[in-house]
């Protein structure tokens, strides 16, 4: 892939300076970070379908939510430590973003979201009521973890490596032959077609790949919070990566995970002042959909685009 | 089980099978002609339920004031509906699905908060009129006449929507404006208004419902989230856009509920998905829909 120095500089500089972050800041601020770095690979996995694919998820919850449980189940019933937890977890996570896309993908478009959402529910309702295994509406409480992961700056560090290789490696995919082909999917699926590809298994295998990384943030939250809870699996949870990728900018790399950070804030700060943050919220998105449809980094992007290389 | 029993538990099925179609139908419309997902569809049916509490405080009160709240509260929702159409979501028909998306969910997280800040956390309770609060006695069980009024409502709703669409020449436009939007523009017929009626004609219809359901329970927060979810699976059941299909889904969803909490205590939430899961693996595209790729 062609990309010019700064492109590939800039993503280092900035991991060397959230290292050295982790030296300094006090733990309040770190699990704000921590926080951010999961939610933001959450959003870059919707990113992956959604921005690149074109693919428009609203039940992407189920498969954060998924991970979050499967993590959460296997830490209580076998004993696993978290790594191999999570490990586990996004393998599972990828079986079951297999049945589910091989579902959803019989449909196109509105008809997509749609049963994406409905699958997304499906599970919400089955976590909510199996008491026996998922614990139903309470949860999974009080996980334990090694304890070298329950210091705050420890897990710090845990998370910044994991959510940074998969920032990498879904950076790789998208610049891969494969993720161009779904960039040109997304643009126009009948010459895509034309050209040779075999757009349902195409589609089905970016849906994998978005479900594990989605699975990977959850087991991340699993290990940060050591608690699941039918939240997390829910509709209200789909939409956010939605909003944070919308807010960062649609079709941009760096978009996903400008959202989470400005999203967490944004929860902090008006939360604070207010209890209608929602309010704000939906205020923000109507604002953004209207007059800034490319978002806030696509809006910086844009500005800083004879300095950058331009990915699309 | 006695002849009434069972008699008891398919009232019961139709009743909350009716309430479901009434919102259901609404979105599934809105769907059909303006090819948008309407997220807040049970934000506003929440919104006509808290009006018509305030209607009725207005009035004194009175249980008979239902009437005046079940008159005012749809209308002060169908007006919100023809502005939400004209200024949000008129400017996003030729942008992606995405953006109108995002459009009806920011509403949900708007208007919700805007009840809970009007009205405050705690339910409000609103009072059925003399007349509807009786019970009545048939073939040796006694229903509630609120529930077979209901019934009835529902199947009015349904015939009345298909003579609407089927019977008239408005009807006629609006189901050309649904199969072919460029050609019926073509042939002059002016669908901006079309849109902005269709959907103003489904917030009415949540409306209604919303006020419908208010003496059933309590007006509260949370209660647009329940409904809209249960909605959207009865619609994905019966073919998104189809009102036959959401109809027969209805039905379905409410005496199976009914009939199903016989056998298994907690299997009424669960129930409604696992129909639509089936459905969904055998025709994704609903038991009315078309495929559609």
């Amino acid at each position: 892939m062609k990309s010019n120095r700064i492109g590939t500089f800039l993503p280092l500089l900035f991991l060397v300076f959230l290292f050295l972050l982790g030296q300094i800041l006090p733990n309040f601020y770190l699990r704000i970070i921590i926080e951010m770095a999961i939610l933001g690979l959450f959003a870059q996995s919707l990113n992956l379908i959604m921005g690149y694919g074109g693919m428009i998820s609203f039940g992407h919850a189920a498969f954060y939510g998924f991970g979050a449980y499967a993590v959460a189940i296997l830490l209580r019933d076998t004993g696993m430590s978290l790594v191999p937890a999570i490990l586990t977890g996004t393998v599972l996570t990828g079986v079951f973003g297999f049945i589910v896309g091989a579902i959803c993908l019989r449909a196109a478009k509105l008809y997509f979201a749609i049963l994406t959402m409905a699958i997304s529910q499906l599970l919400f309702v089955l976590v909510y009521q199996w008491y026996a295994f998922t614990g139903g509406d309470n949860g999974i409480h009080g996980l334990t973890v090694s304890p070298w992961m329950t210091d705050p700056q420890h897990y710090y560090y845990f998370v910044l490596a994991v959510v940074g290789l998969c920032f990498f490696a879904i950076r790789v995919i998208l610049n891969s032959p494969f993720g161009y082909t779904l960039r040109a999917l997304r643009d126009n699926q009948e010459r895509t077609v034309f050209l040779g590809a075999y757009v349902w298994w195409q589609k089905l295998i970016a849906f994998v790949f978005a479900a594990m990384f989605a699975g990977i943030a959850g087991g991340l939250y699993v290990g940060y919070d050591h608690m699941a809870y039918p939240l997390l699996v829910n509709w209200s949870k789909s939409a956010e990566p939605i909003l944070m990728v919308i807010l960062g900018g649609i079709n941009t790399f760096w978009g996903a995970l400008v959202g989470a950070v400005l999203f967490v804030i944004m929860e902090m700060v008006i939360g604070k002042i207010t209890t209608y943050w929602l309010f704000f919220l939906g205020a923000t998105i109507l604002i953004l959909v209207m007059f800034f449809p490319k978002g806030i980094w696509g809006y910086v992007e844009e500005k800083l685009a004879p300095f950058l290389a331009r990915e699309r | 089980m006695e002849f009434s029993d069972i008699l008891d538990i398919i009232v019961g099925g139709l009743t909350s099978g009716m309430l479901l179609f009434m919102v259901a139908a609404g979105l599934t419309l809105v769907f059909g002609v303006l090819r948008i997902i309407n997220f807040s569809h049970g934000a506003i049916y929440m919104l006509a339920a808290y009006i018509s509490y305030s209607v009725m405080a207005l009035f004194g009160n009175a249980p008979n004031t239902y009437w005046m709240a079940l008159l005012i509260a749809p209308i002060a929702v169908a007006v919100l509906g023809a502005l939400i159409e004209v200024f949000l979501l008129r400017p996003m028909y030729n942008r992606e699905h995405l953006m109108q998306l995002l459009v009806t969910y920011a509403l949900v997280l708007v208007i919700v908060d805007a009840t809970k800040f009007l009205w405050g956390p705690d339910p409000k309770m609103v009072l059925l009129p003399d007349i509807l609060s009786g019970r009545i006695a048939i073939l040796g069980a006694t229903f509630s006449v609120y529930s077979l009024v209901l019934i009835l409502i529902g199947f009015l709703t349904m015939a009345g929507l298909w003579l609407f669409l089927n019977k008239t020449k408005l009807g006629h436009i609006i189901r050309a404006g649904a199969f072919d939007p460029e050609m019926t523009e073509a042939l002059g017929i002016n669908l901006k208004f079309i849109y902005t009626f269709i959907f103003s004609l489904g917030a009415w219809m949540a409306g209604l419902a919303g006020v419908l359901i208010a003496p059933l329970t309590t007006v509260s927060q949370g209660m647009d989230s329940s409904v809209l979810l249960d909605a959207f699976a009865v619609v994905v059941i019966g073919g998104m856009g189809s009102i036959g299909g959401a109809f027969l889904a209805s039905i379905l969803v409410g005496l199976g509920n009914s009939f199903g909490l016989l056998w298994i205590a907690g299997i009424a939430i669960a129930f409604t998905f696992i129909v639509m899961a089936v459905v969904l693996v055998v025709r994704p595209w609903g038991l009315f829909g078309r495929p559609i790729k």
